[in-house]
C-alpha cells in the first residue's frame, strides 16, 4: 500500500452477494413462517440468537463438544424448541380475532427469549475461537471463510427445501396447509401438526443462521437486530410468501447495500434495505416473484 | 370459546412476563439497597460513631452491548469503596460513615441515563460516577446543573469541556490530548497516508476532528471513513481505505466495531499495519473476542493494564483477581481511580452536602490515582497523562507513558 488504488469493485460484489445469501436465510425463514401460520414472525431474530447462544454458549465453550457435535445438537435443540413454541404459542395465536393480537405475542415472545438468554448466559458479548476464521481470495477480492459456509449451506437449504416442498408428502401437506388451511382439513391433513412441523424446521434454520453468523458478529442479544430487519426487507422486495422471492430479494439487498457503500458513506448503508423496501411497496407490494395462493 | 379463552390467558401471561422482565433490566438494579447489603458497605467497629452512611451513586451500562465495560467499572468502583469501608469508612467531623454504592443500569443509552441520574440522585447520591459515554455526558448537561449533583466519569470528548459545566468532570486525558499522543506517533512511525476510522458518536467525531486538525497541521494526507459503534462489518471501509493508498490507520471507535476493524483488516489480507487506537484496544473483553494475529502489534493509548508490573499497579490486579476471578483492564483502573477521586473530595469537603464536594473536586491538586495524578482544571479535566500499550498475543503490554500536565500548568 501506500499508492491509491481503484477501488476493488470486485470485493465488493463478493460480500455483496455473500450477505444476501444471509438476508435469503432470514427471509426464506419469514417465509416459512408466514406460509404456515399467516402470522409473521417477529420473534424470529431471538430464535436465531438463540440457536447462536445454544452453539456457542452451552455445547461449545461450557460443555467443550467438538464443533460438529455441538452444531447437530444446537439444531436438534432448536428443533425440539421450535415444536414447543408452535404448541405453546403460534398456534394458539393464529386463531386470535384479530391478527394484531398475533403479532404482538410474537414480538413479546421473541423479548422474553431475549431477556432468557441474557439471564442464561449472562450479559456479556463473546465469541467462538477459531470457528470459521480466514479467508479465501476470489481474484483480487478476499472472502471471509465465514461468507463461504453461508453461501454454500444457503445453496444447500433452498434446494433442499425446493426438493422437500415438491417431492415429499409432508412437503406437500405444507403446500397445501400455506394455500387454504380449511381444504386441506378437510383432506385429512392434520393442520396443526403440520404447522408444528413447519416451525420445527424454521427454528432449524434459525439456528443454522445463528451458528453461520456467529463468526461475523460475535454472540450477543443483539447480534441479528439489523440483519433480522434487513431479511424482513429482503422477504417483501422478493416477494412476502416466495420461497424464489426470498433469495432474489436477499442478493437484491446485498448487492445494493455494497454498491451504496461505494458511492455514499458507510454509515447510510443500512438505509439502503430500507428504502428500497419502502420503493416496492408503493409501486409493486407483491415484490418482484408474486407468491402463488390458492 | 375455549381457544379464545386459551389465546387471551397466554397473551396475558406473556404480558405480564415481559412486565416483569423489563423491570428486571433497566432501572430496577442496585448494588446495595441498604446499608446492611452489598460487599461495598463493610462491618462496623467498636469504638468509632457511625452516622448515615455516604450514598454514591453509579450509572453504567449493566446490559446491552457495553455491559462488559459496564461490569468492570462497577467492580473498580466496587473494590475501592470496599477497601475505605473496611478501614472503618469516611470521618466528617467526629462521625465516621460507611460508603454505600447504588448502581442504576442506562444501557449505555443517552435517554435513559437521564432516569438513572435523577433516580441516584432523589435516592441521596451525594455524586454519581459515570456515565460511560460522552454522549450521555453531554445529554446529562442541564440535568446535573438542575440537581446540582457532581458527576466523575470516563468520557473523553473535547465538546464535554466545551460545556463548561462546573457538575461534570472526568479523570482521564481527554481525545484532543490522545489525538496528539496518537498523530505523533504514527507519524513517527513512518505513516506516508493515514486512515482515520471512527464511530460517528460524540467520542469518534470529536477524535477524528481532532486528527484531521493535527494532521493538515503536520501536512500528512488521511482519509476519513465512518461507521456506527455497533457495526459489525467494516469490510467496505477498509477496502475503501486501502484503495486510497492508506499505510497507517488511527481510530476512535467502540467494542464490537473494534473487533470487526481488526477482523477485517486481518481477512483482507492486511498484515503488520501501524495500526493506533484508543484505550478500546486495551479492554479485556474487546480482546477476548478477537484472534491473536489481528492484532498483534497494534498499539493504543491505554490508562491501564494488568500486565503492568509497577507496584500499585500490580497490587491493584492482584486485589482486583482476588475478588472477582477476572483481569481488570481499562474501565476497572478508571473507576478504581474515579471513586479515589470521589472519596478524596468527600474528606477534604468534611460534608455531603454536594457543593461542597464538587468544590472539593474543583480544588484537586496532586492526588495520585492509579492511573495517574490527578490535577483539577477551572472545567471538567482531571488527568493529563496517559500510557501506550502494545497488544502481544493478546495482552497489552504497556511500552511507555505521556504526561502533558506542565502544558497545562500542574505538577511543577
Amino acid at each position: 500500500m501506500g499508492a491509491a488504488n481503484d477501488i476493488n469493485v470486485l470485493q465488493f460484489i463478493v460480500i455483496g452477494v455473500a450477505m444476501g445469501f444471509i438476508y435469503s436465510l432470514v427471509a426464506t425463514e419469514y417465509t416459512l413462517i408466514y406460509n404456515a401460520t399467516g402470522l409473521v414472525n417477529f420473534a424470529h431474530e431471538s430464535f436465531i440468537v438463540l440457536g447462536a447462544y445454544l452453539f456457542g454458549g452451552t455445547f461449545v465453550r461450557a460443555l467443550g463438544l467438538p464443533i460438529w457435535l455441538a452444531i447437530t445438537l444446537a439444531i436438534v435443540s432448536m428443533v425440539l424448541f421450535g415444536i414447543f413454541a408452535s404448541t405453546i404459542v403460534l398456534n394458539p395465536l393464529r386463531n386470535l380475532q384479530f391478527v394484531t393480537y398475533a403479532m404482538f405475542g410474537t414480538m413479546m415472545l421473541s423479548r422474553i427469549i431475549i431477556e432468557a438468554c441474557r439471564l442464561l448466559w449472562g450479559p456479556l458479548p463473546f465469541t467462538v475461537k477459531g470457528f470459521l476464521r480466514g479467508s479465501i481470495n476470489i481474484g483480487s477480492a478476499a472472502l471471509p471463510t465465514s461468507y463461504v459456509y453461508i453461501i454454500i449451506v444457503s445453496i444447500v437449504i433452498v434446494t433442499g427445501l425446493q426438493i422437500f416442498f415438491k417431492t415429499t408428502r409432508t412437503g406437500k401437506a405444507m403446500i397445501c396447509v400455506s394455500q387454504n388451511k380449511d381444504a386441506a382439513a378437510l383432506t385429512g391433513i392434520n393442520v396443526t401438526r403440520n404447522i408444528n412441523i413447519t416451525v420445527a424446521m424454521s427454528a432449524a434454520l434459525c439456528g443454522i443462521i445463528g451458528i453461520l453468523t456467529a463468526p461475523l458478529f460475535n454472540i450477543n442479544t443483539g447480534m441479528v437486530a439489523s440483519t433480522a430487519l434487513k431479511g424482513f426487507c429482503a422477504g417483501i422486495i422478493g416477494g412476502f410468501g416466495s420461497y424464489p422471492g426470498a433469495i432474489v430479494g436477499g442478493i437484491l439487498v446485498g448487492l445494493l447495500e455494497q454498491f451504496g457503500i461505494m458511492f455514499f458513506p458507510a454509515t447510510y448503508k443500512d438505509v439502503v434495505a430500507f428504502g428500497v423496501m419502502i420503493i416496492f411497496l408503493l409501486i409493486r407490494p407483491s415484490g418482484i416473484i408474486k407468491a402463488k395462493k390458492a | 370459546m375455549k381457544k379464545r379463552i386459551l389465546s387471551i390467558i397466554i397473551a396475558a401471561s406473556m404480558i405480564l412476563t415481559l412486565t416483569a422482565c423489563g423491570q428486571s433490566t433497566p432501572s430496577g438494579s442496585s448494588a446495595s439497597a441498604s446499608p446492611t447489603s452489598g460487599a461495598a458497605t463493610g462491618g462496623q467497629t467498636d469504638d468509632k460513631v457511625y452516622g448515615d452512611p455516604i450514598i454514591i451513586g453509579l450509572s453504567l451500562p449493566v446490559t446491552g452491548e457495553q455491559a462488559a465495560g459496564g461490569l468492570q467499572a462497577k467492580c473498580g468502583a466496587e473494590l475501592k469503596i470496599s477497601e475505605v469501608n473496611e478501614a472503618g469508612g469516611i470521618k466528617i467531623g467526629d462521625t465516621w460513615h460507611k460508603l454505600e454504592m447504588r448502581i442504576e443500569d442506562d444501557q449505555g443509552n443517552s435517554d435513559l441515563v437521564l432516569n438513572t441520574v435523577n433516580k441516584l440522585a432523589s435516592e441521596g447520591a451525594v455524586a454519581i460516577l459515570g456515565p460511560y459515554f460522552s454522549g450521555q455526558a453531554i445529554a446529562l448537561n442541564d440535568t446535573v446543573k438542575e440537581l446540582k449533583i457532581a458527576l466523575i466519569n470516563s468520557c473523553t470528548s473535547v465538546k464535554i469541556r466545551e460545556l463548561q459545566n462546573p457538575w461534570l468532570w472526568r479523570n482521564r486525558c481527554d481525545d484532543g490530548i490522545n489525538v496528539q499522543i496518537i498523530g505523533k506517533a504514527v507519524i513517527e512511525d513512518g505513516a506516508t497516508k493515514v486512515a482515520i476510522m471512527c464511530a460517528n458518536d460524540e467520542t469518534g467525531t470529536a477524535a477524528a476532528e481532532g486528527y484531521m486538525k493535527y494532521f493538515d497541521s503536520k501536512g500528512i494526507p488521511y482519509h476519513v471513513e465512518w461507521h456506527t459503534k455497533s457495526d459489525t462489518d467494516l469490510t467496505a471501509q477498509i477496502s475503501k481505505c486501502i484503495a486510497e493508498g492508506c499505510d497507517a490507520w488511527v481510530s476512535s471507535t467502540h467494542d464490537t466495531a473494534a473487533v470487526a476493524m481488526a477482523k477485517g483488516m486481518y481477512e483482507l489480507g492486511l498484515r503488520n499495519q501501524k495500526v493506533y487506537m484508543n484505550p478500546i484496544l486495551a479492554q479485556a473483553q474487546v480482546l477476548e473476542m478477537m484472534e491473536p494475529e489481528w492484532v498483534e502489534g497494534w498499539r493504543c493509548v491505554s490508562d491501564f493494564s494488568y500486565t503492568d508490573t509497577r507496584e500499585e499497579q500490580a497490587e491493584f490486579t492482584k486485589k482486583f483477581i482476588a475478588k472477582y476471578n477476572m483481569n481488570p483492564d481499562v474501565q476497572g483502573a478508571l473507576y478504581y481511580s474515579h471513586a479515589t477521586v470521589l472519596i478524596d473530595a468527600i474528606e477534604r469537603a468534611q460534608s455531603t452536602d454536594r457543593e461542597a464536594i464538587r468544590d472539593a473536586i474543583a480544588s484537586t491538586n496532586g492526588l495520585k490515582t492509579l492511573v495517574g495524578t490527578s490535577y483539577a482544571s477551572q472545567y471538567t479535566d482531571l488527568l493529563y497523562e496517559i500510557g501506550i500499550a502494545e497488544i502481544q498475543n493478546l495482552e497489552p503490554v504497556i511500552v511507555g507513558s505521556v504526561s502533558v500536565a506542565e502544558d497545562y500548568g500542574f505538577g511543577k
